[in-house]
């Protein structure tokens, strides 16, 4: 089985829009300033793009033999006798899990005429890392993203964080905090160092889970305390940045616990 | 039944969970961590405030067993219309023994109707065979992680082989560490190295010796579910109840000055 992700380059002018869309055409047209415009292919910014481009997905891989899961109508399934190939669609980002990617990203590309951009085994999707560990374990770790956020918060405060070695002091309460309360400024920094975290956990590092969430509620009415916490949260991510999740599919051992039988 | 046929391997589920009593002291309300693991591969985490006010960890646990065991449910469907087979019943483990006790065994007695039926919630699983609960000590419930603000060395035998099996990246000047990497490194290689001689000192106390990296992980692992996890009926031993950790004689490392090094 291999791992495979490729993007799908310039999706939104894979397709036509359903709406009838105009422009008056600028100076930028030349001779054709002034002229009204109809636009035919669905460009990025409207409601519908997102919609009409996840339609001619679908239309495609059905046409391929894939149907989406009823579980996760974004996971695509085609049957291949001795395994099933799955397919995760992420707006224009694809994850192929098959034993013959080649075969699927080929028939894309010649086929559907698609632009693939990226395209191999899994190097880098949606924020995380994936690599092979020295016994050739599929690994994957939010490294880049953990760097990109404390780039953002260098950016931010002009420093690194102060580096600390849990999330929050054991027994803390931020909800017991009554320093002042934050600025706009502050909030919305605060509310987007938090979106950011919460990315994190999504990716890989559970370790702040518990943290970061405690942390959200006050999203709405910051006070600088919890602004601190945040930090120290950062702090945290740039001492432990190698949180790595390794796929490890040898099953755990219960043979040995007893097994108790209850007339229910 | 609409599913596709399960194919490949199949895999073995483990979901550990735990509350947090009393974690808001404005609201009174509890926190649930929920870890669930596919093989020996953690895929998905939860840590979220309890939405009712408990008056008793017994009650928090039990909704936490509950949520556990919903999500199980959900998980087991997610993965069968992935077309993957599993492995028996979901292993659930707690450290609540009060909790596994009358989880596990039908006739329970229980006071309070929403507790109750929390308790009917995860009894029924057990009945159907979709869960096994069993109890597992307090300090190898890898769902503390995700249900408290922890502090490093009192989760850390838990966490390096979860995230930090590669540890030997923070160790400068090691195998594979990065050079010029743009965050201090030092005292976190300091910090593990003395986490683990602590680790060591304490696995020689209770007479399990693990040599290289790797076995480490191979020995934690048995370490953190198989050889912990007692049946359900066993003598109660009052050093693995909820909130007193056990450490070896005079190795409180919550004590310890050294765990706050960088904290501040």
């Amino acid at each position: 089985m291999k791992i495979w992700s490729t993007d799908i380059g310039n999706a939104y002018l894979e397709t036509h829009t359903k709406e009838k869309v105009y422009i008056i055409a600028g100076p930028e047209f030349g001779y054709r300033e002034g002229h009204v415009l109809i636009v035919s292919k669905a460009l990025c910014g409207l409601h519908s793009s997102g919609l009409r481009w996840s339609e001619r997905l679908a239309d495609v891989l059905r046409e391929m033999g894939y149907f989406t899961s009823k579980c996760e109508k974004y996971i695509w399934m085609r049957d291949k006798g001795d395994h099933c190939e799955h397919i995760a669609v992420h707006v224009d980002d694809l994850m192929i899990a098959s034993k013959d990617p080649e075969a699927i990203v080929k028939i894309l590309v010649e086929k559907y005429q698609f632009k693939l951009k990226g395209t191999g085994p899994t190097e880098f999707h949606l924020g995380c890392d994936f690599f092979s560990d020295e016994e050739g374990v599929l690994c994957y770790a939010p490294k880049k993203y953990i760097e990109k956020i404390l780039e953002n918060y260098r950016r931010i405060y002009g420093t690194w964080p102060k580096p600390a070695t849990s999330p929050l002091t054991t027994g803390d309460h931020p909800e017991l905090d009554t320093s002042e309360l934050l600025n706009e400024d502050d909030q919305k920094i605060y509310q987007s160092l938090i979106g950011a975290l919460q990315w994190v956990i999504q990716i890989g590092c559970f370790d702040i889970q518990t943290a970061v969430t405690t942390l959200s509620r006050f999203r709405a009415m910051p006070r600088q305390g919890h602004l601190d916490r945040v930090k120290r949260i950062h702090g945290y991510l740039s001492k432990m940045c190698h949180a790595t999740i390794k796929i490890r599919t040898d099953a755990p051992d219960y043979s040995n616990i007893p097994v108790k039988m209850y007339d229910w | 039944m609409d599913a596709p046929k399960p194919k490949g391997k199949s895999v073995t589920m483990t979901s550990f969970f735990d509350a947090n009593h009393y974690h808001d002291l404005i609201s009174g309300k509890s926190v649930t961590g929920i870890l669930h693991q596919l093989n020996k591969t953690p895929i998905d985490w939860y840590s979220k405030l309890q939405s009712t006010v408990e008056t008793a960890t017994f009650g928090s646990e039990h909704i936490a067993a509950r949520t556990c065991t919903e999500q199980v449910i959900d998980l087991r469907l997610t993965l069968r219309y992935l077309g993957s087979p599993i492995n028996g019943p979901t292993m659930v483990l707690g450290d609540n023994e009060l909790v596994i006790n009358s989880a596990a065994i039908p006739h329970s007695k229980m006071y309070k109707r929403w507790v109750a039926l929390s308790y009917h919630r995860v009894g029924y699983a057990v009945a159907a065979g979709i869960i096994n609960i069993h109890h597992i000590a307090g300090k190898k419930n890898l769902a503390d992680i995700l249900s408290k603000h922890w502090d490093l060395p009192s989760v850390w035998n838990m966490m390096k082989p979860l995230l930090f099996w590669n540890w030997k990246l923070m160790v400068p000047h090691a195998e594979g560490a990065e050079e010029g990497s743009t965050i201090e490194q030092k005292d976190v290689a300091e910090l593990v190295s003395k986490l683990d001689a602590k680790y060591d000192v304490k696995v020689t106390a209770q007479g399990k010796g693990q040599k290289s990296n790797h076995s480490l992980i191979e020995g934690s692992d048995k370490d953190t579910i198989s050889s912990v996890i007692q049946s359900t009926n066993q003598s109660r031993v009052p050093s693995s109840r909820p909130g007193t950790t056990v450490h070896p004689k005079g190795k409180d490392t919550r004590l310890d000055p050294e765990h706050k090094m960088g904290t501040k």
